[in-house]
């Protein structure tokens, strides 16, 4: 069926958003979601949160969306994270990190992280699909308010990804949405390249007076629970601007959650001083009332101070109610010298001090310092660069919700410029830091789909390798190194495929088959067939690759069979790889087998 | 505009409208000392009291509009709460119901409740001012969520207006020396406020609506 309408999902670390390209300009939808017992409405925004409540917690159906007819056993958006911030054992939070953990398996029942209800536990996959199913019925649920009734089969959904996500946290996210019922087709995005789109289509046809050939743009994206860097390359070919996503940052997970409960950390401790001391409720609202003041201070550069207050639990209000302020000058020295602190080209952020024993969860960063984050990224040779040399960018496009603060922009571009006074960074006018993702995905999709507007070229964001064991003579107390050879370059195409010419290999039919692969952000330069000796020390181990040959008509029950490896990155943005037969068109697909270490 | 069709009987609707200017009294009361950070004066204690009294008048109003009966009798006995029973046949007051549940909406994001029904006389002004943030900023968020306010005049207040005949007399209220000729020349004394959308939360659910509905549950902690 012929797609009319393109629906744009920004599935969230901590928010989700969702908008749609049909006739007119893409638009913002707003997300049905239950507020509250009995009470269901709109809001921009949907809380990538999921709480499950004890029987009889909540009178019956009185959490039920609009669209189910029995009573679920969960509830989710901001309702589920406003009352699971009290009962944090019943409350899964940040699945999408969760997805790209190297240590885990993302569909093993492990959410709520800690929690000791094991009756109730979901994988970060079964909440991703939740998520997905809830914001495809709110879209349906919106359309019908309008009188609409679209088939399901007429819209193309463009789903949103951090661009570090790996190889399989993508086909996660792809299964995922086919299992919520999004169908097949879904076409994954790298969040940076669809703020991208978004400011594509915010300025229109000027956008080629704001870049020049030859320009680099840092995508800056910081949202409230991740900091994504993209950098998208200018150049010219016949005439048009042509561009292309060249490098892409790893999962760093720090952003504007970070901010403020920093600032409510500080505060916490003025009240400490005052005598006050706080419980964990009061601790929550303290959060949200220090990021309406770091809002308010910035919005309103003329503002020495906020005053803060905080009522107590019970419902006497003047006599439990502490108070204290936020003064300008604090604001300044937690967020913008805390986490965008003026700090050198050279200054790499701490890594986390590695202890025997290491408690499993989020890998959250050891550092703070957005600006070393930054510096690191940027170190990092991107394809094409000369080795060595890092490549300064020369325009910024910020995303998030903490640029929408002008001093926060400001401090960023100030230090591009301490990093490169000769050529210091402008910024791309226009941009809308809070809802883009999900409006460039719409728009993206919307692109894909007539052919017309400009697209961004993204290859593959990473290098992939398939493990092999060395042949050597075995030595006691000796493991032989991992040789990986590879099968995916960094940067190759959508839509194009990659053949392992020179290397055939011997598939044994009739038993299970296991192969180790790798992948790796950092080398830029390998080309197909490139071996790396020591993989286990060069690379990430990303996950297993299995497969089980039948036997193969007129070779008996266990054959060798001469196979060469394919790979290709297919238009929706994953990865197939597939063993072909030298002799035949026969070919076996290979499975991504999720890391379970 | 996504309002639930309301029964059309005109004491609730006007019942609703005083229900929301008497909001709208109160944050204007209440939002200029939070703005300058200046305490509460008197007069705006005064014109919170004034807001308070239109509220609780238009609550009375929707008791009788949605007749919900007196409020129970409180239990001497503490402890034990019994699980509760099967609803019995209760009055369908839907638009009553879409009013508390707006209510409910002012308490749990701005203590709105609370405020109101403690005792002010107490407290020092200090100690209202602390906690007049609290509302201001939960209620703030509330009522711009779901109706935007912004000002109905085109130009700011005390600058000069001039109407021209056939003006829209809902949207702007001419007091003075008003003798019927037209145009209209005046000065701005309060700019207007109207809503810019209307989007308010549903009710949703099997529950029927009971007689004296819960605006904000108990919390007990275990």
């Amino acid at each position: 069926m012929e797609k009319t309408q393109v629906l744009g999902i920004d599935l969230g670390t901590s928010n989700c958003a969702m908008a749609l390209a049909d006739k007119g300009p893409a638009r913002m939808l707003e997300i049905t979601q239950v507020l509250g017992p009995n009470r269901v409405g709109e809001k921009n925004t949907f809380a990538s949160a999921l709480y499950f409540p004890t029987p009889g917690q909540f009178p019956p159906h009185s959490l039920r969306p609009p669209w189910l007819e029995v009573e679920p056993t969960h509830v989710a958006g901001d309702f589920a994270r406003e009352i699971g911030s009290q009962v944090p054992d019943r409350l899964v939070t940040s699945a999408k990190s969760w997805l790209s953990h190297r240590l885990i398996d993302p569909t093993q029942p492990l959410l709520p992280w800690g929690s000791t209800h094991s009756d109730r536990k979901l994988s970060p996959f079964e909440a991703s699909r939740l998520y997905l199913e809830h914001l495809k019925q709110a879209y349906l649920s919106e359309r019908a308010r309008n009188g609409e009734n679209p088939a399901w089969d007429s819209v193309q959904t463009v789903l949103t990804i951090p661009a570090s996500f790996d190889e399989v946290a993508r086909k996660i996210t792809a299964q995922a949405a086919e299992a919520a019922g999004l169908g097949s087709q879904v076409v994954l995005l790298e969040e940076p390249q669809a703020a991208f789109y978004a400011w594509l289509d915010t300025v229109g046809p000027a956008w080629r007076e704001q870049v020049r050939p030859g320009d680099t743009v840092l995508v800056c994206d910081v949202g409230g629970g991740t900091t994504d860097f993209s950098l998208i390359s200018v150049s010219e070919k016949g005439g048009d601007l042509e561009l292309e996503r060249v490098s892409v940052g790893r999962h760093i997970l720090l952003g504007g959650d970070n901010m403020d409960l920093a600032l409510a950390y500080t505060l916490r401790a003025q009240l400490d001083e005052a005598g006050h001391s706080l419980d964990d409720w009061q601790f929550q609202v303290l959060v949200h009332a220090a990021r309406s003041a770091k809002e308010n201070l910035f919005e309103n550069p003329g503002m020495p101070e906020v005053p803060i207050s905080v009522p107590s639990r019970g419902s006497g209000l003047f006599a439990g109610t502490v108070a204290t302020t936020l003064p300008r000058n604090l604001l300044e020295t937690v967020v913008i010298d805390g986490f965008f602190a003026l700090t050198r080209f050279d200054e790499m952020p701490a890594e986390r001090s590695s202890v025997g024993l290491t408690e499993l969860g989020l890998p959250y960063e050891a550092d703070a310092v957005i600006s070393k984050h930054l510096a690191a990224f940027l170190r990092r040779t991107p394809a094409g660069a000369k080795p060595g040399a890092a490549v300064l960018p020369d325009a910024v496009l910020f995303n998030g919700g903490v640029f929408r603060s002008e001093a926060l922009r400001a401090r960023v571009l100030e230090l591009l410029r301490a990093w490169n006074p000769e050529k210091p960074a402008r910024e791309l006018a226009g941009g809308d830091p809070d809802l883009a993702v999900a409006r460039g995905a719409a728009v993206y999709g919307r692109t894909k789909i007539s052919g017309k507007g400009p697209r961004i070229r993204a290859g593959a964001s990473r290098s992939y390798y398939i493990g092999l064991d060395t042949a050597m003579p075995a030595i006691p107390g000796y493991r032989p190194p991992v040789k990986a050879l590879c099968v995916v370059p960094q940067g190759m195409e959508e839509g194009s495929e990659a053949i392992l010419q020179d290397k055939e290999f011997g598939l044994m039919t009739g038993v299970p088959v296991t192969f180790r692969f790798f992948s790796s952000a950092v080398r830029t330069r390998d080309a197909i067939g490139t071996v790396v000796a020591n993989a286990e020390k060069e690379l990430e181990e990303t996950s297993k690759l299995e497969m089980e040959v039948p036997q193969v008509e007129g070779l008996g029950d266990s054959a060798l069979v001469p196979v060469q490896l394919h790979a290709r990155l297919s238009e929706l943005g994953t990865l197939e790889l597939w063993l072909q037969r030298v002799e035949s068109d026969q070919r076996w697909e290979l499975h991504f087998n999720v890391r379970t270490e | 505009m996504r309002m639930q069709p309301s029964t059309p009987t005109a004491l609730r609707r006007s019942a609703g409208l005083i229900f929301l200017l008497s909001l709208g009294v109160l944050a204007a009361a209440v939002l200029p000392g939070i703005y300058t950070g200046v305490g509460l004066d008197a007069w705006s204690l005064l014109r919170i009291l004034l807001g308070i009294g239109i509220l609780l008048a238009s609550l009375w109003l929707f008791s009788i509009a949605g007749k919900i009966g007196n409020a129970q009798p409180a239990p001497t006995a503490p402890a034990q709460v019994a699980p509760a029973a099967p609803p019995a046949a209760a009055a369908k007051n839907q638009s009553g119901a879409e009013a508390v549940l707006f209510l409910s909406l002012l308490q749990e994001k701005g203590r709105f409740v609370d405020f109101l029904m403690e005792d002010v006389s107490a407290y020092s002004n200090e100690q209202v001012g602390a906690a007049a943030r609290v509302v201001h900023q939960g209620c703030r968020e509330v009522v711009n969520e779901a109706f935007s306010p912004g000002p109905v005049s085109p130009v700011p207040e005390s600058s000069a207006i001039t109407l021209e005949a056939g003006y829209d007399a809902g949207e702007f209220r001419v007091v003075g020396k008003v003798d019927g000729a037209s145009p209209l020349n005046g000065k701005v004394v309060h700019k207007g406020w109207r809503a810019n959308h209307i989007k308010l939360p549903r009710r949703q659910g099997n529950g029927d609506v009971t007689p004296n509905p819960v605006i904000v549950p108990a919390e007990i902690t275990v």
